[in-house]
Formats: structure tokens, C-alpha cells, sequence
């Protein structure tokens, strides 16, 4: 095989499906700061009185620091491993590689490039669904504290305050641990889904090795094992997609309402007075 | 080499080609919502900013509009890899914007409910 043409092959592919993930990882580092806003937009709305300024409760924002960069961390390592578990471009400059191992590595290299991302596109749609379960309940608290004027709680049929305590966090409380529960079985759930065609594969037999001596022969052997995994994770894209699209017109819906509430209140109530 | 059942199962159901076009189609979907998404931010922001009396956000619109622009191409983007810095170049812009306006607001906002939430009181002879 020409060995520079391979390297150039093969780190083209690298990088390609590096920089792939590293746009998934910033999407997910922005779904995270905005879900952080978005809890906290809720739990200020459950406070009573309101207050004039935002008021950060310490331990909750160090927590969430601290979640956001284990998330980044994870996700960081994950995205990074391939260029530090000897890459297939890295193996080659080494020496000359068997094809039939040069093709078992790519196929390897991108199934698991194809898992990492379908666990990305699940663990966006869980994060917006979280974002849209929260900012409806935020959105539900900001239309009663408009219509019934002022304090996020409500009052029971005997008089007594329920859902909101006054430091806003008894009702608020309890949907985050729900919501923590829920994130962590739908990652373990994704995790499982997405793992299950990787450990499959790990059982398969390295291509049939022919006479081969180009890098594009290499990838074409690589993508005839790779065919069925792709198609079928595809599959699990698009059917991930229709929920995701589900999720992102209810939270523009929400944003809208909430949009029209401030509006009416603007109109009625005489706004920058 | 042989896949699980399933896997050709499902591989067999699904193409290359239909991933492609469905991808065009619910991106299209995607992106639609994340435009009205953003819009409502600003519009909120900008409400949120007249009632503290401060300046409203322009070159947050001016963003949102430059990713309208990219929409129509991604109907007609002929691969999947055009279709992604498509994607990039609309969503990345739409991220940043919503990053912007909580972190820039989130005084803004917070004074922005304690008023709102005062003059309906007031409204309501509390």
C-alpha cells in the first residue's frame, strides 16, 4: 500500500468524525447551560414574593457547576479516546498493516463513531424534553402570577398554600429529583440501545482479506461490513428525529404563549411606567 | 461478516437514500422551530427590557436573520456533509443567541417579573 496516501486517508476520516463530535459536545454543553437557565427561571417564578433580583442558590449552582463539567469531562473523553487508543493512522505510520486489519480497524473506528452519535441525538432529546417539562411548568407559574396577580403559589379549596413553598423550592424540589431520575434512565436506556450493535459487532470476523492495495479499497471493505449497522442506526436517527421535532415545536408553542401572556400584561398593566 | 438479525432487519428497511431525504425534511421542521424559538426569546427580552428601561436588542435579529437566509439551501443541499455545515451554520448562531440573551438578561428579567408581578397586584386592589 502507499503509505502516505493511506495516512492522508485514514486522518482525513479521523478528523472528519472528530470535529463531528466536537459539534455534538458543544450542542450539548448549550442545551445544558440553557436547561440550568431554564430551571432557574422556574424556581425564581415559584418564589413568594418575587424577587427584584436574581437570588442563586449556592449549593444548587455548584452543583449544576459540578454536573456541567463531569458532562464535559465525560463527553471530552468519549470524543477524545480515538486519537489516544492509537488510531488507525497513527498504527499505519508504524508500519505496513495487514488490509484485512487496516479494514477491521476502520469499521471499528466509524461503528463507534456512529454510536457516539446516535447517544448524542438521544441525549438531546432528552434534554429538551426536560428543558419543555420545565419551562412549562415555569411558563404555568408566570401565567398565574400574571392573571391572579403576584406569588407564584396557589391556594387549595381550604385555604392552604400548595405546590410553591415560599422559598420556592418544596414543589420545585421534588420535580428535580424526577427530573434527575428520568435524565439518568434515559441515558442508562440510550446507553444500552446504542451499545447494543457495538458489542455485536465486536464478535464479527475481520473482512475476507483479497488482494488489495489502495486505502479506498480498504474503506470500501470496511463499509461492506459497515452497511447494516449504518442503515440501521440511521433508522434510529430519524425516528429519534420525529420525537426531537415533536419536543422543539412544543417548546416554541410554550415560548410563544409566554410571549403573548407578557404582551397582555404589558397592555394592561402600562409596562415601562 | 454477518450482522445480528435485527440489525439486518432494520437495515433493510432503511436506506442511504431515505435517510438523506428524511434528514432535509425533519432538519426543515427542526430549524423552523428553533427560528420561532429564538424570535420568542427576543421578543421576551426585548419586552422584558422596555419595562426596566433599557435599550432593546438589535444585532440578536440581525443574527437570526442571517440564519434565515441559509433555510432554503437546506432543501437543496445535494449530500449529507453540506447538509451538517448547514446545520452548524444555523443552529451553532441560534445557540449563541439563547446563551447571549440568558446570561445577558437574567438581572434584566428578574426585575423585569418582581415589576410585572407588582403592577398586577396593584391592578387587582391587592
Amino acid at each position: 500500500m502507499d503509505m502516505l496516501r493511506d495516512i492522508a486517508g485514514t486522518e482525513a476520516r479521523e478528523m472528519r468524525i472528530l470535529f463531528i463530535e466536537l459539534c455534538g459536545v458543544f450542542w450539548i454543553v448549550a442545551e445544558l447551560v440553557i436547561l440550568f437557565f431554564v430551571i432557574e427561571a422556574r424556581r425564581h417564578l415559584g418564589r413568594s414574593p418575587i424577587s427584584a433580583v436574581p437570588l442563586w442558590d449556592r449549593v444548587s449552582t455548584r452543583r449544576a457547576l459540578l454536573f456541567m463539567l463531569f458532562a464535559l469531562a465525560a463527553l471530552g473523553a468519549v470524543v477524545l479516546r480515538p486519537l489516544f487508543w492509537t488510531p488507525l493512522s497513527w498504527r499505519i505510520q508504524t508500519g505496513p498493516l495487514d488490509v484485512s486489519a487496516a479494514a477491521m480497524l476502520d469499521f471499528h473506528a466509524v461503528l463507534r463513531h456512529l454510536t457516539v452519535w446516535a447517544a448524542f441525538v438521544t441525549v438531546w432529546v432528552i434534554l429538551e424534553g426536560a428543558m419543555v417539562y420545565q419551562g412549562y411548568s415555569a411558563y404555568r407559574l408566570f401565567r398565574k402570577l400574571v392573571l391572579a396577580g403576584g406569588g407564584g403559589a396557589t391556594r387549595n379549596s381550604a385555604g392552604k398554600t400548595v405546590g410553591i413553598s415560599p422559598d420556592g423550592s418544596s414543589g420545585g424540589q421534588g420535580g428535580q429529583a424526577s427530573l434527575v431520575v428520568l435524565l439518568l434512565l434515559g441515558a442508562f436506556l440510550a446507553a444500552g440501545i446504542v451499545a447494543a450493535p457495538v458489542f455485536a459487532a465486536q464478535a464479527l470476523n475481520a473482512p475476507a482479506a483479497k488482494a488489495v492495495d489502495s486505502w479506498e479499497q480498504v474503506v470500501q471493505l470496511s463499509e461492506n461490513g459497515l452497511y447494516p449497522y449504518r442503515n440501521a442506526l440511521y433508522l434510529y436517527l430519524r425516528i429519534a428525529g420525529v420525537v426531537w421535532i415533536g419536543v422543539e415545536w412544543i417548546a416554541a408553542f410554550v415560548l410563544w404563549r409566554a410571549w403573548r401572556v407578557v404582551d397582555h400584561a404589558l397592555r394592561n398593566g402600562g409596562g415601562a411606567s | 461478516m454477518t450482522a445480528p438479525h435485527w440489525i439486518l432487519w432494520l437495515s433493510a428497511h432503511f436506506s442511504p437514500e431515505q435517510y438523506l431525504f428524511w434528514t432535509r425534511w425533519q432538519c426543515l421542521s427542526w430549524t423552523l422551530a428553533d427560528l420561532l424559538i429564538v424570535f420568542c426569546l427576543i421578543r421576551l427580552s426585548n419586552q422584558a427590557r422596555f419595562v426596566v428601561q433599557r435599550s432593546p436588542h438589535r444585532f440578536s435579529y440581525a443574527v437570526l436573520g442571517f440564519t434565515v437566509l441559509l433555510l432554503p439551501f437546506v432543501i437543496a443541499s445535494p449530500n449529507g456533509g453540506l447538509l451538517f455545515l448547514l446545520e452548524l451554520g444555523i443552529t451553532v448562531p441560534h445557540f449563541l443567541i439563547l446563551c447571549y440573551l440568558l446570561t445577558a438578561n437574567v438581572g434584566v428579567y428578574a426585575a423585569f417579573l418582581c415589576k410585572v408581578a407588582s403592577v398586577e397586584k396593584t391592578d387587582n386592589g391587592q
